[in-house]
């Protein structure tokens, strides 16, 4: 019955091209959601390095800030005062660099986990499988030719099933990290709204020993002199320049903070489906600012020194 | 008037803090102080160390606060991160096994051959 073949044919031919397009769909929003994925962890994986450069230079800038208040006050102090400050501030600190370092700890922690969030978003697993079958299907038809030549439609299944498998397994890849984030969104945002608190709290603390150890300079290379009878050292000019220009660089030290709020931002955008580009260079050139800032400080404080 | 939140408390004295600890940096306090007799002049450093330790003392607390929150997260962050690598090794273990069994048909079908 030629009719009844051909209305099957049409039959057929329009269930695979449905399931060509549901394929091609079902890529295509993976694949997007996918890069979503990958995207936002390469952002986290970022910031946790950054964040882990700066607890650093923020333990730096407490000893020297406080070494710096020692060393100004030791004059006006009795033998048994400084006996008395050089050890409680001794103490301060280590405390300070315990708490840093638990906070770095914990950023390499975080660090792992947005590794491991990573490491799924970017495996290539899923196109490695689709090889794999089609190398498995190959070698079926070695062992049975009606599998090697067989064909829906005109179309052979060797030439196809590698890149349904692709699909397949890709979705089974999405489907892992959107169960991920079901289980742990809400740890997740906690975790970066502490982030902001722990930073917030970090940068208030780095800005006030950067800016303290700035006034200083202030006060003893640029205006003491000034005001004083005797003759300006030499570059009294340019050292007034650098000090005042740093000043205007201690803004860059609310940018961790700043890094941590946008990170928090994308992560709400992804657990909504939404897509919210995180500009990952930016956020790093933002915090290596600091770093730059807290180079120019300690340089400026070994000349006047 | 509501009773305001103890850490909202605690973080506006930390910033005084700070803030009195500037002010006693700066060149103005620094002009200020230079024409006082020796007692003001000690009395101010002894008032700048005990800002500098009270500083030093209340930001620990405000960091070992948040720092004991975050180790309460630590559990779950370190769960989550098993199960996303276990998820992988499944993905990496489907292809291991294709491979495999693509490689075992490969010898068979030459032993099938040959038959």
């Amino acid at each position: 019955m030629p009719f009844s073949r051909n209305r099957w044919g049409c039959q057929a031919s329009s269930l695979l091209i449905g399931i060509a397009l549901g394929c091609l769909t079902l890529a295509s929003c993976g694949a997007a959601r996918t890069n979503h994925f990958r995207q936002f962890t390469q952002a986290g994986v970022a910031y946790s390095d950054a964040v882990g450069t700066l607890l650093d230079e923020t333990g730096d800038a407490a000893i020297a800030a406080d070494s710096m208040v020692l060393v100004k006050t030791r004059p006006s102090l009795s033998r048994e005062e400084r006996q008395q400050a050089i050890l409680e501030h001794n103490q301060l600190l280590r405390e300070r660099l315990a708490l840093l370092q638990d906070l770095k700890r914990h950023a390499r922690l975080l660090r792992a986990y947005f590794e491991a969030l990573g490491a799924l978003a970017e495996s290539d697993a899923p196109s490695g499988i689709g090889a794999a079958s089609e190398g498995v299907v190959t070698e079926m038809g070695k062992l049975h030719p009606a599998i090697a030549n067989a064909k829906i439609r005109d179309v052979a299944v060797s030439s196809f099933v590698g890149s349904v498998t692709t699909i397949v397994v890709g979705r089974f890849k999405a489907a892992a990290l959107e169960k991920e984030l079901q289980e742990r969104a809400p740890i997740i945002e906690r975790e970066l709204d502490l982030q902001q608190a722990a930073l917030s709290a970090v940068a208030r603390q780095l800005r006030t020993d950067l800016q303290a150890q700035l006034l200083q300079q202030e006060s003893n290379v640029v205006v003491l002199p000034y005001q004083g009878n005797e003759s300006l050292p030499a570059g009294w000019a340019g050292r007034r320049r650098e000090v005042l220009q740093a000043h205007a660089s201690l803004a860059s030290a609310d940018a961790a903070a700043d890094a941590a709020r946008e990170l928090k931002v994308a992560f709400v955008a992804l657990s909504e489906g939404r897509f919210h580009l995180v500009d990952v260079p930016r956020l790093i050139e933002d915090i290596n600012q600091i770093v730059t800032l807290m180079e120019n400080v300690s340089g400026q404080a070994e000349e006047s020194e | 008037m509501g009773a305001l939140d103890p850490s909202v408390i605690h973080r506006q004295t930390v910033q005084q803090l700070q803030e009195v600890f500037l002010r006693m940096n700066s060149p103005e306090w620094d002009l200020a102080l230079k024409e006082k007799p020796e007692n003001v002049v000690r009395a101010a450093a002894r008032q700048l160390l005990a800002v500098q330790r009270a500083r030093l003392g209340l930001e620990n607390a405000e960091l070992a606060d948040i720092q004991a929150k975050l180790a309460a997260n630590e559990e779950a962050l370190e769960q989550g991160r098993i199960e996303v690598r276990n998820a992988l090794q499944k993905l990496a273990q489907i292809e291991a096994v294709l491979e495999s069994v693509a490689s075992f048909l490969g010898v068979v079908s030459r032993v099938v051959s040959l038959a």
